[in-house]
């Protein structure tokens, strides 16, 4: 009987809490947009001279948020996201680079926790993303001795092309922890500002389980970015 | 309520601090390819683990292969685990894998494992007591051919242009020999000349002909000049009916030499050919396509209503493979002979990361790259020929060439 009795508190407790949430609830909608700061996480193992090193991007999205209370909302948005890295050797072959531009559209999902005065809020996130790796574009200039792209005498090699996806190896869907730091600024009750800060750590490969001996390879993303919100009801 | 609100800080920080561990570690990555001095060849499976290791990240062709490398790490290292500990001699300060009954079943398992390999440059040694050992998949593949024959020594071609010229029929040579240490047997052979008055003609039983004009090795003063010289003929005799230029029984050399050779004998640039290595650790990893084109040089007059006859076999193999595919596409080209070895991969250094690899007791030589002829592969298979003959070793023994006089008739009818 005790049991039950709990049980039955905690739904009633549940219920007022809802009803509590259901009150204060709203809807908003809005865009925003940034620049993305990317690096892929990956040893470089024996091959000594090269580095792999960030690259910049950027980043557009549509996010639509339900807030619990003024201090607790749930966001998901819809985001194109390009993740970019270059890899660039060093010593002897240090003319030698490669910039990879890859192109995800991304759905993350996450809480958001807001303090401050009613105007001006900071506010922090957490959650999680799936994304899909829609293209991917190389350029960047390559050699190899003794194959000449350009005149008898010289090797160097200047190229700009997408990138074909290997369906053996490239692993197109990626999911990962996202978090985030930022200001909002409510201009009237209808409309809000905010910039923001929020980091996407990849946590697929970026690759298949193809091989034995694979060297994983994560992306790592920081998106600068700002927008505003249009309460919908 | 209240504890909500702290609750959402000790989230986002358990978040934070949680999210660098959940990706994989890549602590199974090893070295093995570049630190013998940490991963010492003791045993068997050790010296299995390096190849198969520094083969997994070296390897230029993997999207190419058949062999699954995966499952022969499932089936052999346990074999060669079981042939324990790797016994050694030491002769004048080397080590020598000894020859007894678990070395022997190591050659076995290498050799099933190395003989299906695509890459036909591809060749693994050891240093055994007694001398060298090696398998190739190139040999292995030849000898398979319903049309398998024994290569025409260089001696041999040597003899064929000794009469060819007593006959009054090779003019204008000019030629290099290097012997072998018997002082009997031809090692190498170069030489350039007119043939039947009016069809020039080179003979290579090796290229690097650009190499010698860098190094200034101990070849160089003699086999420069038969390139001058060939490249003299092209632009000074008159009448010139076809060129035919010689790569059988070649093993290749640098790519670079086909500049030399057809540098003269194109009137415009020519895309012929893409060249890719690999450019990471996956064994999928690669550069792109970088094309490979040969460019008008010292060609003073025009040769595209001229036949330009390749002349190959089936031990012609790499840069004798990149000069056979040029007889195939340059419009003016044929290729006669056989079918070619298949090794049309190529070995280039510098920014290459794929290629050779060594451990104390094992050398591995292979291609640092693939290449396509321009939109196909031809690894493992070779160039068909446009006219299909094969060496006559009755007429050979008679010092006919049979094959060169299958060319001479090509050119007679004209492009």
């Amino acid at each position: 009987m005790k049991k039950k009795g709990i049980i039955l508190k905690l739904c009633l407790s549940g219920f007022f809490l809802m009803s509590g949430v259901v009150a204060s609830a709203q809807w908003s909608m809005g865009v925003q947009a940034g620049y993305t700061h990317s690096y892929l996480d990956i040893s470089s193992g024996y091959m000594y001279d090269y580095k792999y090193k960030p690259l910049g991007g950027f980043t557009v999205g549509v996010p639509v948020r339900y807030s619990f209370f003024d201090w607790l909302d749930v966001q998901a948005d819809v985001s194109y996201v390009q993740k970019n890295y270059k890899k660039q050797r060093s010593s002897f072959n240090g003319l030698l680079s490669t910039d990879t531009h890859n192109h995800y559209l991304q759905l993350p999902l996450f809480a958001r926790f807001s303090f401050g005065g009613y105007k001006v809020r900071g506010f922090l996130s957490a959650g999680g993303y799936m994304g899909y790796w829609l293209s991917s574009r190389v350029s960047g200039i390559h050699a190899l001795s003794g194959v000449f792209p350009e005149s008898k005498d010289n090797d160097i090699y200047y190229f700009d092309e997408k990138m074909p996806f290997n369906s053996g190896r490239d692993n197109r869907f990626e999911a990962g922890l996202t978090g985030g730091v930022g200001v909002q600024y409510q201009a009237t009750p209808k409309i809000q500002f905010f910039v923001e800060g929020r980091y996407y750590h990849g946590l697929t490969d970026m690759q298949k389980k193809y091989q034995y001996g694979r060297v994983p390879r994560y992306n790592s993303t920081i998106a600068f970015q700002i927008g505003c919100m249009f309460n919908l009801y | 309520m209240k504890y909500l609100y702290y609750c959402k800080y000790l989230l986002a920080v358990v978040l934070c601090v949680t999210a660098g561990s959940c990706r994989d570690n890549d602590s199974d990555f090893v070295n093995r390819s570049d630190s013998k001095a940490y991963y010492p060849e003791d045993t068997w499976e050790a010296l299995f683990e390096h190849y198969w290791d520094g083969m997994n990240k070296n390897y230029a062709m993997w999207d190419l292969e058949k062999t699954d490398w995966d499952e022969v790490y499932d089936k052999y290292s346990p074999l060669f685990c079981d042939l324990g500990v790797i016994e050694t001699v030491m002769h004048n300060g080397e080590e020598y894998i000894e020859d007894n009954a678990a070395s022997r079943k190591a050659k076995e398992y290498f050799e099933q494992i190395v003989t299906p390999l695509i890459d036909q440059h591809y060749a693994l040694t050891m240093d055994f007591e007694g001398g060298t050992w090696g398998v190739t998949p190139n040999s292995y593949r030849i000898k398979q051919r319903p049309d398998y024959h024994e290569a025409i020594t260089q001696t041999k071609f040597k003899e064929l242009h000794d009469t060819y010229k007593t006959g009054g029929r090779i003019t204008e040579s000019k030629g290099y020999l290097v012997m072998q240490e018997d002082g009997v047997s031809v090692n190498g052979l170069w030489y350039s000349c007119m043939l039947d008055g009016n069809i020039v003609y080179y003979h290579l039983s090796g290229f690097d002909l650009n190499d010698y004009v860098f190094t200034g090795n101990e070849w160089a003063e003699g086999i420069i000049p038969i390139t001058e010289h060939y490249q003299t003929l092209l632009n000074t005799q008159p009448d010139i009916k076809g060129v035919i230029i010689d790569v059988r029984n070649n093993g290749g050399g640098y790519t670079a030499d086909l500049q030399l050779l057809f540098g003269p004998l194109v009137s415009e640039r020519m895309l012929f050919a893409y060249a890719r290595t690999k450019d990471g650790l996956g064994r999928l990893d690669f550069s792109t396509w970088i094309p490979y084109y040969v460019f008008p040089e010292n060609n003073i007059r025009s040769f595209d209503n001229i036949p330009i006859v390749v002349l190959a076999d089936m031990y012609s193999v790499s840069m004798s493979e990149v000069s056979s595919s040029l007889a195939k596409f340059l419009p003016n080209g044929r290729l006669i002979g056989e079918r070619t070895a298949g090794g049309t991969g190529q070995l280039v250094g510098g920014s290459a990361v794929a290629g050779n690899f060594s451990g104390s007791l094992f050398k591995v030589y292979m291609s640092s790259c693939i290449a396509k002829y321009p939109n196909d592969i031809y690894e493992g298979e070779g160039f068909t020929p446009d006219v299909e003959v094969h060496p006559d070793f009755e007429q050979l023994s008679r010092n006919i060439d049979n094959q060169l006089e299958r060319a001479i008739e090509v050119i007679r009818q004209g492009v």
